[in-house]
């Protein structure tokens, strides 16, 4: 095995199935018409550890463009996150979607 | 189903911890963070090719910068991933009809954990679900026995990081391979007189830039194992080719890698860590004596490996 050649071809042998890092995902807020204003800003701060400020700015994204981010975190993170804006949009009866992609 | 005493204090611990540093969530990463300071998890992690102290300054460096912490004092809520672990692994002893969950089930459960950085880490250190399901239920170690304890010894632990992880990685190679080029460069070996053909030959053949693996097939006894030896010597005292200068030969203990490989695969697996050790270094030589026990030379079937 004395001095192998660094720079072997491209797909020349991969001995082990590959271990990657886990990604960060996005946490997103969908637009509708029946979630006030107040509630969002509530969640963003509520759950987001947003400021206020910060937070009306997000809400004002979701309310423009649809839809707004509310933070990058690992998978776990994020799914938690909003299983509880899920949770909190159902009981005070907001039809608020919450939902998570890859960063 | 009960909770095993000792994985129930690692729970606790991971609470404190999470509490402690005031994470809104507590999450699998904090649930491994916390088993590796009972002795129980750290011996599953070293049984099965890891290593506690770097996992444990992996997962610190992760749980610093990765959850946010919050400025209220709420206790920390259970991550949806910290509950599917527990989940499953309440699931799996259940079915498996076991009274109690032990920290091994846990463990195999965080490494089935998707898109975690728990299972991520336990992964990097080589730990994957066969090791792990191997050495919690029969107890078959992929280090050879005498590694034991040694292995955590907090005096290297103040060292340049980079060089303690350097030696933690090369765990396989000190428990299976002796470097020859450094036994040479001790002056343990006695000197080789004569052969300077076979040596050059073998200098030859291992300049090659392809097929550069010599062998030496001969009567016992008639020094094929001193003519690596020599060659050792040869690089110890610089006097090898420039291309061979800084290479190091690492010697195969056969006996320590069957030692102990009681199931069809374990000593292949051994043996492909040892390799893979290997090939991160840049120059190095494997040695490996009386390899006529391992090659089933031209013998189709058979378990033995082929190279």
């Amino acid at each position: 095995m004395a001095d192998v050649p660094q720079d072997l071809p491209e797909g020349d042998v991969k001995n082990d199935q590959e271990i990657r890092e886990p990604k960060m995902y996005r946490v997103i807020l969908h637009n509708d018409d029946y979630s006030t204003m107040d509630f969002v800003i509530e969640v963003l701060i509520s759950i987001f550890h947003k400021p206020a400020a910060d937070a009306t700015r997000i809400m004002l994204d979701v309310h423009k463009k649809g839809k707004g981010i509310c933070g990058v975190y690992t998978y776990d993170i994020a799914a938690t996150r909003v299983a509880r804006v899920h949770q909190l949009a159902k009981k005070r009866e907001f039809p608020l979607k919450c939902s998570l992609e890859e960063a | 189903m009960k909770i095993s005493e000792n994985l129930n204090r690692i729970i606790m611990a991971a609470y404190a911890e999470a509490n402690v540093r005031r994470h809104e969530f507590i999450t699998p990463e904090h649930l491994l963070y916390a088993c590796l300071f009972f002795d129980e998890g750290k011996e599953i992690i070293v049984h099965c090719g890891g290593d506690p102290a770097r996992l444990k300054k992996v997962i610190e460096k992760h749980l610093d910068l990765a959850d946010t912490a919050t400025a209220t004092l709420t206790r920390a809520a259970q991550s949806i991933g910290f509950q599917s672990v527990l989940e499953r692994a309440a699931w799996h002893t259940s079915s498996a009809q076991k009274e109690t969950l032990e920290l091994g089930d846990m463990l195999v459960s965080i490494l089935e954990e998707r898109e975690s950085h728990a299972s991520f880490f336990l992964q990097r250190e080589g730990i994957n679900r066969m090791v792990l399901l191997n050495y919690i239920s029969h107890g078959i170690s992929v280090i050879a026995g005498n590694t034991d304890g040694q292995r955590t010894s907090p005096g290297t632990r103040e060292g340049e990081t980079v060089r303690e992880d350097k030696e933690e990685q090369n765990k396989f190679l000190r428990a299976f391979t002796t470097e020859l080029t450094a036994r040479a460069k001790a002056g343990e070996m006695d000197p080789l007189i004569g052969r300077q053909e076979i040596l050059e030959r073998t200098i030859q053949v291992l300049c090659r830039r392809f097929k550069n693996n010599p062998i030496h097939v001969g009567e016992p006894g008639v020094g094929k194992t001193a003519i690596t030896e020599g060659l050792a010597q040869l690089i110890a005292q610089g006097r090898a080719p420039k291309k061979l200068r800084d290479v190091k030969i690492y010697s195969l203990d056969m006996g320590a890698v069957i030692a102990g490989t009681r199931f069809r695969g374990d000593f292949e697996e051994r043996m492909k860590r040892v390799l893979a050790e290997l090939q991160k270094q840049e120059k190095a030589i494997l040695f490996i004596d009386e390899i006529h026990n391992i090659v089933g030379a031209g013998a189709v079937s058979g378990g033995s490996m082929r190279c």
